[in-house]
């Protein structure tokens, strides 16, 4: 050990706190080590968008690992009480993080500031399952506004003020100097989607998709969504006509030779499209819920915008 | 006194206190051991099972097993490829609740991880697929039911326990939970509770509903003579009895019970003893005799006879699709439920062509899912995919290399 009395000492300072808190929570003796002011952030997307924010003037956590799906994601009890100790809580909301609510609103409940950004940028709603939406949300409000840009800038203005407000400790002007930087980039963003976008002829600009969640990106740019059943597994093995209805009709309609969906053998559906339809068939993949790992595609909120922005540009332009 | 006498003689309670703090705080970085084997304490995905990995579509598989050798194979439906599990000879069932098959031998039963399963989470659902695992084993005899949450194991005497799902699906049966008395049919988990009949099996029985820690809660004033076959449908869950069925169905917490009469006087040996169905679905079958074959609308609560002749056993998915019946002639017809009326056929499937089986035991058997219909066909040791809404077209035909005369599928 090189500095064994300063070690023994900060021993002595946790040993005391164990004893004041009679082994309560332990996970209440890990803040012990860190006093730096503290946002927590529900999903990977905002967690980008809210780092790029506050910089280093306070931790950022991000409770949604990469990959992972919003809906589904849940805590464990650790970063359960983590988010009652942050001096800011950001979600998403709208209903997006269904296993995590009920956390946000208990930390809500014990004086914790909690900002849901979903609700504060002007919500679209589900429209009909057949536009893209899933049926039984037809109505609802559609949770995922990052699909939007501008949406994203206003959203990234209002987080700066909520940290401005509930961070003691962070400096006003470095949280503002990082906000007015990110807004730029945003900007820059939604106008090189919108050049981007303009190669493709208005009459192609569908999205053919079993995703649910370009709604804001569609009500921007002026595309139209058009939802299909992607045939599964089983059926892409030997499917008949029908199995590839939905996707078929739905591509008519578009007038678009290119499908925007996850599937788990991409060229064996566009292979039976093409069977079906007869000339090329693309079958695109894009990102839709979560960032990816650094350096894997979608890193970063810009970076999964700009891969997104160019397979649909690409996918709607090529023949 | 000097401050480092003092701290001398806290060293050895500091250091067990720094290892305390240490496991509580380990958890942050995701790598230390968590609570709950198989998952992480940090923030893992929900349903997160140890080298389970999420996929787009449905992981369908099919479970099956050869009795006179034990031959057990699981077929990857989306890949197409067989494998192999260790052996279960002189099997006399094999059933499932979706993901995990149950082997039933005369020595025990044995518990299966069929390694694809669904989770629902309402507007949208989720799939996965994982290794192929045995779990353990549970007593001969057992029948098992299993809702998102808990397993219920029905015993042939009639007592039943209850086992945490979510020890199944880390791969340990763990601790029974025992109901209380014994029961006439099998209990089955539904809407958080537990549905089972107490009374004489072979005779009248009542309906009892109990909490899933196994007390008794406010029950449906509701009787079944002689209960036979259970179905657990999104309208309820629905017992057979000699006079038709018994529908019980969850509104706000209350439970009701309704039954569907035949309607007419049933022959004895003609009422249905089990149903097939399409998991999820709202349309059952059941032979009706070895001549005909039932199908029960629970949606609309009537009850259907199809004429169609010597029966092997039926299915059907539903929803407007043919009631599916394998013949005497070792072929696979499609009728239509409506009017009754045979409207596509195979040609012969079965190299060798049994008597009316019951649901569960050796011999040819109709598995049903959206999309897609199988049959095994053990003398030929093979499996067939049939495109049921395509004339019963089929669409793939597995060589299996061994005789899968008991066969279920997973994935849901």
């Amino acid at each position: 050990m090189t500095a064994p009395k300063r070690t023994v000492l900060r021993l002595r300072r946790l040993l005391l706190t164990v004893i004041t808190l009679v082994f309560a929570a332990t996970a209440t003796a890990c803040t012990s080590g860190d006093d730096r002011p503290r946002v927590v952030v529900t999903t990977n997307i905002l967690g980008d968008i809210t780092q790029e924010i506050v910089g280093d003037e306070a931790e950022v956590t991000v409770l949604m690992k990469p990959n992972a799906d919003p809906h589904s994601f849940g805590l464990s009890a650790v970063q359960a009480a983590e988010l009652e100790r942050a001096d800011l809580v950001v979600f998403n909301g709208l209903g997006l993080e269904e296993n995590v609510l009920r956390h946000v609103d208990a930390a809500r409940e014990s004086g914790v500031a909690a900002f849901e950004v979903g609700k504060a940028v002007d919500p679209l709603t589900f429209r009909l399952g057949g536009d893209g939406g899933p049926e039984k949300e037809a109505g609802q409000p559609d949770p995922h506004f990052w699909t939007d840009p501008h949406r994203v800038r206003e959203a990234a203005g209002l987080i700066a003020d909520q940290v401005v407000e509930h961070v003691t400790g962070v400096d006003e002007k470095a949280v503002r100097d990082n906000a007015a930087r990110y807004d730029g980039q945003l900007a820059g963003l939604t106008t090189w989607m919108e050049k981007s976008f303009d190669r493709i002829p208005e009459d192609r600009r569908a999205l053919v998709t079993n995703h649910h969640v370009f709604g804001y990106l569609a009500e921007r740019f002026g595309f139209r969504v058009i939802g299909a059943v992607i045939p599964s597994g089983t059926t892409l093995a030997s499917p008949s006509s029908s199995d590839l209805r939905s996707l078929t009709e739905a591509m008519r309609d578009a007038g678009v030779r290119t499908v925007f969906a996850d599937s788990s053998q991409p060229t064996r559906l566009a292979e039976v499209l093409r069977t079906e339809l007869g000339g090329q068939v693309r079958v695109v993949e894009l990102y839709s819920e979560s960032l990816t790992e650094k350096g894997k595609g979608a890193g970063t909120y810009l970076q999964m915008m700009r891969a997104n922005t160019d397979a649909m540009a690409e996918g709607l332009t090529g023949n | 006194m000097s401050v480092r006498r003092n701290v001398t003689s806290w060293t050895p309670t500091a250091v067990v206190a720094l290892a305390l703090l240490a496991t509580s705080c380990a958890g942050q970085d995701g790598d230390a051991p968590s609570p709950k084997a198989g998952s992480s304490a940090s923030a893992t995905p929900h349903g997160y099972v140890e080298g389970a990995q999420e996929a787009a579509e449905q992981q369908s598989r099919l479970l099956l097993n050869d009795p006179a050798t034990g031959d057990t194979r699981v077929l990857d439906l989306v890949t197409g490829k067989v494998h192999e599990v260790s052996r279960t000879a002189g099997t006399s069932g094999l059933t499932t609740d979706g993901r995990f098959g149950f082997l039933h031998t005369e020595g025990g039963t044995r518990v299966l991880d069929g390694g694809a399963w669904t989770v629902d989470h309402g507007d949208h659902v989720h799939y996965y697929r994982a290794a192929i695992r045995d779990v353990g084993r549970l007593p001969a005899g057992a029948r098992v039911r299993s809702d998102a949450a808990v397993t219920a194991v029905t015993g042939e005497d009639g007592r039943a326990a209850t086992y945490p799902r979510a020890g199944l699906e880390d791969g340990e049966l763990g601790g029974p939970r025992t109901l209380p008395g014994t029961y006439a049919g099998v209990v089955v988990p539904y809407a958080e509770h537990l549905l089972a009949l107490t009374g004489d099996p072979g005779g009248s029985t009542k309906v009892v509903v109990h909490d899933r820690e196994g007390k008794r809660v406010a029950s449906p004033d509701a009787e079944c003579e002689d209960p036979r076959g259970d179905a657990v449908t999104r309208r309820g869950v629905v017992f057979g009895c000699e006079d038709g069925a018994l529908l019980i169905s969850e509104n706000d917490g209350r439970f009701e019970a309704e039954k569907i009469p035949y309607g007419a006087e049933v022959p004895t040996g003609e009422r249905a003893l089990s149903f097939q169905y399409r998991a999820g679905s709202d349309t059952l079958t059941a032979p009706a005799g070895d001549r005909a074959v039932w199908v029960l609308d629970v949606t609309e609560r009537t009850w259907a006879r199809v004429e169609t002749g010597p029966v092997v056993t039926a299915n059907t998915a539903g929803e407007g699709s043919p009631l599916l019946v394998l013949q005497d002639d070792g072929a696979l017809h499609g009728y239509d439920i409506t009017t009754g009326k045979k409207v596509s056929g195979t040609e012969r499937l079965l190299t060798d062509v049994p008597g009316t089986r019951a649901e569960g035991t050796p011999g040819p058997a109709i598995e049903v899912d959206r999309s897609r219909a199988y049959v095994n066909d053990p003398a030929g040791s093979r499996v067939y995919e049939i495109d049921y809404n395509d004339d019963l077209r089929v669409a793939r035909t597995f060589a299996l290399g061994m005789k899968p005369a008991l066969m279920v599928e997973t994935g849901r």
